[in-house]
């Protein structure tokens, strides 16, 4: 199974939520091994995160996004490998930021917010078994196959449906982040 | 990209950035606005776990589930907002002083959340369903109550409510064309001198800015 058979799959058990993919292709540019998913045209308008800048959310797209992320997490024929190499990229950001920057807000004698007064009241002891324990749940977890990018920019809506971008190689994140984290890893992750 | 995980992990990404908004909107005056994000937060999680329910998980891996989500929407407020920033330059702030009290809230309110998931001297980890939302809906509720607070003491009026920029500049906005120009940030970035100063180097507001040009 690949990112491509997985989106396809749950195109067809939640229609109008994800993207139909077209084709998977191999691209070979500048020597960068690259991979080009071709999908259905998207019906939806535009990115859903507007309805909570505005503060005027539409009440019919929950239930959609909250069935398609249940259908996908229940899946039950799963590889438990499944694009397990993409997480060395996420580890990394967790030993260069997430822990020294834990560590520091809970060690620091000079709070400068509110995020740090609370971090250091509670003492590195805690907020490092809190992060270690975190970290540990993203390493080892393999409960089910996740979408890991369910965040509302990463979500389009139409007016009585919305739609999930279950797509690996497309970026569809507006932010460093996704981006970032696909630009390290996407060329080792899928199979064609 | 998919990746194989914990089940309520992404029920609990799609939580942070409405309760980014809900405290920003308190902070503008705009408490109202709350309203439906509140519901589409409720609705998601009820509706979630009924299906979970339904696939067979008995009450107390609805509790793992619930609480697993929790962390990871902690997880996405102290990690993905507050240390590194991001996501946060289409709120609808009135100044940077705004903009950072609302990081500043993330950090405290993910650390929180994190503590729900992670920390069984906080919450036991007997605790059911019902009394993980309680606190979760508490700690959510205690952060936007203290962002109405900031507003009201403050002596700045109640301005009419901001259209998503992105709306305003009528086009969709496609990451597509932010992928290259992240590509090319993204050459800037040093994992391993990760800080704030690093984070504000690959600035997206200078990425829109291009992409705009791009599209035009």
């Amino acid at each position: 199974m690949n990112e491509y058979e997985i989106t396809k799959t749950i195109s067809s058990l939640i229609p109008g939520c994800v993207v139909p993919p077209i084709a998977l292709l191999d691209i070979n540019h500048n020597d960068e091994i690259m991979k080009l998913l071709i999908t259905e045209w998207s019906k939806a308008s535009e990115q859903f995160c507007h309805q909570f800048i505005e503060g005027s959310v539409d009440p019919r797209i929950a239930p959609k996004i909250a069935e398609t992320l249940a259908v996908l997490n229940t899946i039950r024929d799963f590889d438990p490998n499944f694009n397990v190499t993409s997480k060395s990229s996420v580890l990394d950001l967790f030993s260069n930021t997430y822990i020294p920057r834990a560590q520091a807000a809970s060690t620091t004698d000079n709070p400068k917010n509110r995020t740090e007064v609370y971090c250091s009241s509670l003492g590195e002891d805690v907020v490092m078994r809190i992060v270690n324990a975190n970290i540990e749940d993203y390493k080892s977890r393999r409960d089910c196959l996740n979408h890991a990018d369910a965040h509302g920019k990463s979500s389009d809506k139409m007016c009585t449906s919305c739609v999930l971008f279950y797509i690996p190689l497309t970026h569809l994140c507006s932010h460093h982040i996704c981006s970032h984290l696909m630009l390290i890893s996407y060329a080792q992750s899928l199979t064609p | 990209m998919s990746i194989t995980g914990s089940k309520g992990r992404d029920l609990g990404w799609a939580i942070p950035f409405p309760i980014m908004c809900m405290v920003t909107h308190a902070l503008n005056g705009h408490i109202e606005s709350n309203e439906s994000i509140e519901l589409h937060i409720n609705t998601l999680i009820d509706i979630y776990l009924s299906r979970m329910a339904d696939a067979g998980n008995t009450p107390s891996e609805l509790a793992a589930i619930l609480r697993t989500g929790v962390g990871w929407t902690g997880w996405f407020m102290f990690l993905i907002f507050y240390m590194l920033g991001f996501m946060t330059e289409f709120l609808p702030v009135e100044s940077e002083v705004s903009k950072d009290r609302v990081i500043d809230s993330m950090g405290v309110l993910g650390m929180k959340l994190l503590r729900v998931a992670y920390d069984t001297n906080y919450i036991p980890e007997s605790a059911g369903v019902d009394e993980i939302r309680k606190v979760f809906n508490s700690l959510v509720e205690e952060e936007v109550t203290r962002a109405q607070y900031v507003f009201a003491s403050g002596t700045s009026k109640r301005k009419p409510r901001k259209s998503s920029m992105l709306r305003s500049a009528n086009r969709r906005l496609s990451d597509t064309e932010l992928l290259y120009l992240a590509a090319e940030s993204m050459k800037r970035l040093s994992i391993a001198e990760d800080t704030l100063q690093n984070t504000k180097q690959v600035s997206i507001s200078e990425d829109i800015e291009n992409s705009t040009e791009l599209l035009q």
